[in-house]
């Protein structure tokens, strides 16, 4: 899948239901480089406190399976 | 029959001394980097004061806002306690209902702007250049700042062309005041609390408004409303010189043509607040939010994200700065950040929304 797709695909709110469930806190998710596989993409997945277990490590869009890297920790961004 | 009335007997006790003049000026002249890390320990707190405290000494007053959620709810005790131990003056936490204060905001902002640069950037430069300090005058002044001492500063992130016209380009919350501004106002720079001649580099001319989300919204509610980009213009008046070019010394590479932000690309900045910063890109169509503005939340969606190597790449002030990757691309305008990671807006989107070229 290229970024392009990607990029779009990840404004659909199911996606962010897919991946966050009840989550409501502060959070940022864009596209970063596989950590596996430097030519491939993965989703980057930003959360404030502790990374919960339900938070699935591959995403499946459109019909492909993306990883999904999730950083805790995250802190709402300010206007600087 | 003799009477009496009954007497109300009051204690008084002393009001306690007022902090030393000196000590005063030492918690104020610390205030700005205090606050930053107050923000860091609990992403509840949304303001910052120095206060008398009842010793005589001055203290630092944090104010929380007691209903936002948040993953890890810290107790105002201990909370107090580690910020003591921290810092130079005792912390009081204050619990409130809300989260609207931008108080701080212009606290530590004109405590940085006022009390002296420590990066040349902060000082009046012509011809004018990128990373250089700039302010709405006019927006200040309908906000009453003044009074207090206080100004709103921000970056320059390049110059941009628009016909004949030169603009200054930076973000809509530096040049314009998050939606407050109004054609012509003056933008200064280094930035005043009185009106000078000789700072007057620009006038506003049109910005991209910020549109706010409602608090509590979410991508997965659908009544988030996404930004694509936070920025602004403003018209250099006439006679000034511009240079699209860093102060001499700097060794970091100005924007020379326009690129497209790449996973993992070497990036640079030059702002008023940190100077110069190199970062990575970690994501891009990165979709962001809650942002915090003056008490208002927005979303961005399409940002880039960068995180510093071996420092931090950017904090208040250093808003509306070009970010540039390592062939001199200029790749984005730097908006908002958390101290950890930075957000950046597209160029390309920025320059399309104001129609203007680079």
């Amino acid at each position: 899948m290229n970024e392009s797709s990607l990029a779009e695909a990840i404004q659909r709110p199911e996606i962010h239901r897919t991946l966050l469930g009840n989550y409501d806190g502060a959070y940022a998710l864009g596209i970063t480089t596989a950590p596996e596989h430097k030519d491939r993409v993965a989703l980057l997945l930003r959360i404030e406190g502790t990374v919960p277990k339900e938070i699935p490590t591959h995403i499946a869009v459109d019909g492909e399976q993306i990883p999904v890297v999730v950083q805790g920790g995250f802190k709402a961004p300010k206007r600087q | 029959m003799a009477t009496t009335t009954g007497q109300r007997h009051t204690t008084i006790t002393p009001p306690p001394p007022p902090p030393s003049k000196d000590e005063l000026a030492e918690a104020i002249g610390r205030v700005a980097e205090t606050a930053a890390q107050l923000f860091e320990m609990d992403s509840r707190v949304h303001s910052v004061g120095v206060g008398s405290g009842d010793e005589g000494r001055p203290i630092y007053r944090a104010v929380r806002n007691k209903n936002k959620i948040v993953a890890q709810k810290i107790p105002i005790r201990k909370l107090a306690a580690a910020a003591t131990k921290q810092f130079a003056f005792p912390v009081q936490f204050v619990d409130a209902e809300g989260d609207a204060s931008p108080l701080y905001k212009r606290i530590a902002l004109s405590v940085k702007a006022l009390g002296g640069g420590v990066f040349p950037e902060q000082q009046r430069h012509r011809p004018l250049v990128c990373g250089l300090q700039i302010q709405n005058f006019d927006d200040d002044s309908r906000q009453g700042l003044f009074a207090q001492g206080e100004i709103i500063v921000g970056s320059i992130g390049c110059f941009v062309k628009k016909g004949k016209n030169t603009f200054i380009l930076s973000n809509n919350h530096v040049v314009a005041g998050e939606n407050r501004g109004k054609a012509n106002d003056r933008i200064l720079q280094q930035g005043a609390i009185k009106f000078n001649i000789t700072q007057n580099a620009a006038s506003l001319g049109t910005f991209v408004p910020i549109q706010f989300s409602p608090v509590g919204a979410t991508v997965l509610k659908g009544n988030v409303v996404f930004n694509d980009v936070d920025a602004g213009i403003a018209k250099l008046v006439s006679g000034a010189k511009a240079k699209n070019q860093y102060l001499s010394g700097r060794k970091e590479k100005p924007p020379v043509s326009i690129g497209t932000a790449q996973r993992d690309a070497l990036v640079s900045k030059v702002g008023r607040t940190t100077g110069p910063t190199h970062g990575k890109i970690t994501s891009i169509a990165t979709i962001v939010g809650p942002v915090a503005y003056d008490g208002k939340p927005a979303w961005f969606r399409n940002s880039i994200e960068i995180e510093g190597i071996g420092m931090q790449f950017s904090d208040h002030g250093d808003s509306g700065s070009a970010i540039v990757n390592e062939n001199g691309e200029l790749v984005g305008l730097l908006y908002a950040g958390n101290g950890t990671q930075t957000y950046a807006c597209p160029i390309a989107a920025v320059l399309e929304a104001l129609g203007v070229s680079f």
